[in-house]
């Protein structure tokens, strides 16, 4: 029988492995067109690319961005994307929504359109596109019951690689002004030794993170610094 | 993948689909669109599919689902032909057309979805396909023509299940739907480029009873 002081011991020995997370390596990289002018509150629209272009961007990867944007020393002027594309309609719907800044022109060629852009206060436009995938992995894990007692016994990992860009449109300069990307490839793990304890490399929200930060350096500064960081 | 990632798709995919589902849309209004309106009067005469349609399905694996759309196709349309004419009117069926510009029929000719489970992602997505007819000044059919309408949505969470993912992507659709009038009507209905015929007003047709 074992004592409560095991069990507490066995407790938090499992906490402390899953707060343990797997190894991941985090790649930034931006390119600029063309100079940014100093940010003074103008608002920042974020909206994923049209999923009739195939984009599979998690909406809650779009929402984690817009949170990391409004936080933190560098934070933006945020306009929710939906109350963009709501007051912007029908032109930024997934089927009209311009590819590129090139559409731009022809569309605030609208006088209702252009006006509307005006009202909204929205100076930079940044579109989200990529994804997070699990390319691979391997390993066994075999769990079994009987009566009174259960339990599981082998290793199990997983790849996962989220892969992100951000285009920043300015839409004053009717120019791209750049554009970023982020890239997380981490490996998750599974030992089961009794009960399966996961450490799970969060691909997708360090590539938030990261990006996030790219984003308020670039709208803020007009540059991102490359940068590599294994964690 | 892994017998473990397998397990959790598996998992998520029969928690997410795994037992029908039966929603029935609300007629939240569009946003106003930023178009040239039309200075035309239009006459509109919604076929019963738009006013009530309602799509029943069973799946291979025994689950049953069920579209409600009532009459949120009507909505979309009032709002959109609004947006996009001067004036528009109702007409009930079987009453006499008012003197108009255009007459106007939409009907839904289909409706189609497909759920995580059948399409191995987190996706749910509907298609609607409506039929629009549009009669010139004179009656005669000027334009018969398909507004073939698509939404996807992402299953947002596992305890909305079906309904919230069915919903989303049949708001995005007839939303798509409303897109599509709204940026091809001109060409779809044979209005770019042409003079459109124009009603003769009462004072002219009585005069030239006289």
């Amino acid at each position: 029988m074992r004592t409560d002081a095991q069990w507490r011991c066995a407790l938090s020995v499992a906490l402390v492995l899953m707060v343990l997370s797997g190894c991941s390596t985090t790649r930034n990289d931006s390119v600029t067109n063309s100079p940014m002018p100093t940010y003074s509150g103008e608002s920042v629209v974020v909206m994923a690319r049209s999923y009739h272009t195939g984009n599979k961007t998690e909406s809650d990867f779009t929402r984690c961005i817009v949170n990391e944007l409004r936080s933190g020393q560098n934070k933006l002027n945020i306009m929710r994307g939906e109350d963009f594309i709501d007051a912007m309609y029908p032109w930024f719907e997934p089927r009209t929504a311009p590819n590129d800044i090139g559409d731009m022109p022809r569309l605030i060629q609208n006088e209702k359109v252009a006006a509307r852009m005006r009202e909204t206060g929205v100076r930079y436009v940044v579109w989200l596109d990529g994804n997070t995938e699990m390319p691979g992995g391997g390993g066994s894990i075999s769990c079994a019951a009987g009566a009174g007692a259960a339990g599981c016994f082998g290793f199990a990992w997983w790849e996962n690689d989220s892969d992100y860009d951000a285009a920043v449109w300015d839409l004053d300069g009717q120019k791209e002004a750049g554009s970023l990307e982020t890239k997380v490839n981490g490996t998750s793990y599974l030992p089961a030794i009794v009960i399966p304890i996961p450490l799970i490399a969060r691909t997708r929200a360090k590539a938030c993170d990261a990006l996030a930060e790219q984003l308020q350096q670039f709208i803020r500064s007009g540059s991102a610094v490359p940068s590599v960081a294994e964690n | 993948m892994t017998i473990f990632g397998r397990f959790v798709i598996l998992a998520t995919l029969t928690t997410v689909s795994g037992c029908g589902a039966s929603i029935k849309l609300k007629n939240d209004p569009l946003p106003e669109a930023l178009v040239e309106q039309w200075p035309l009067t239009v006459a509109v005469r919604y076929d019963e599919t738009v006013r009530n349609f309602v799509h029943t399905e069973k799946l291979a694996t025994n689950e049953k689902f069920q579209i409600d759309l009532g009459s949120a196709s009507q909505q979309m349309f009032a709002d959109t032909l609004g947006d996009m004419f001067a004036e528009v009117i109702e007409v009930t069926d079987g009453a006499p057309v008012p003197s108009v510009d255009l007459l106007i029929e939409p009907s839904v000719t289909a409706l189609e979805f497909a759920i995580p489970s059948q399409t191995v992602t987190n996706d749910f997505a509907v298609w609607i396909k409506y039929a629009v007819k549009v009669y010139d000044t004179t009656g005669k059919l000027q334009a018969d023509f398909p507004v073939p309408a698509y939404g996807k949505a992402a299953s947002e969470s596992m305890l909305g299940g079906n309904r919230a993912g069915l919903t989303a992507a049949t708001r995005l659709a007839l939303r798509d739907a409303s897109t599509l009038l709204l940026t091809r009507f001109d060409v779809d209905a044979g209005m770019r480029g042409r003079q459109l015929p124009r009603r003769q007003n009462p004072t002219e047709e009585s005069s030239d009873e006289n």
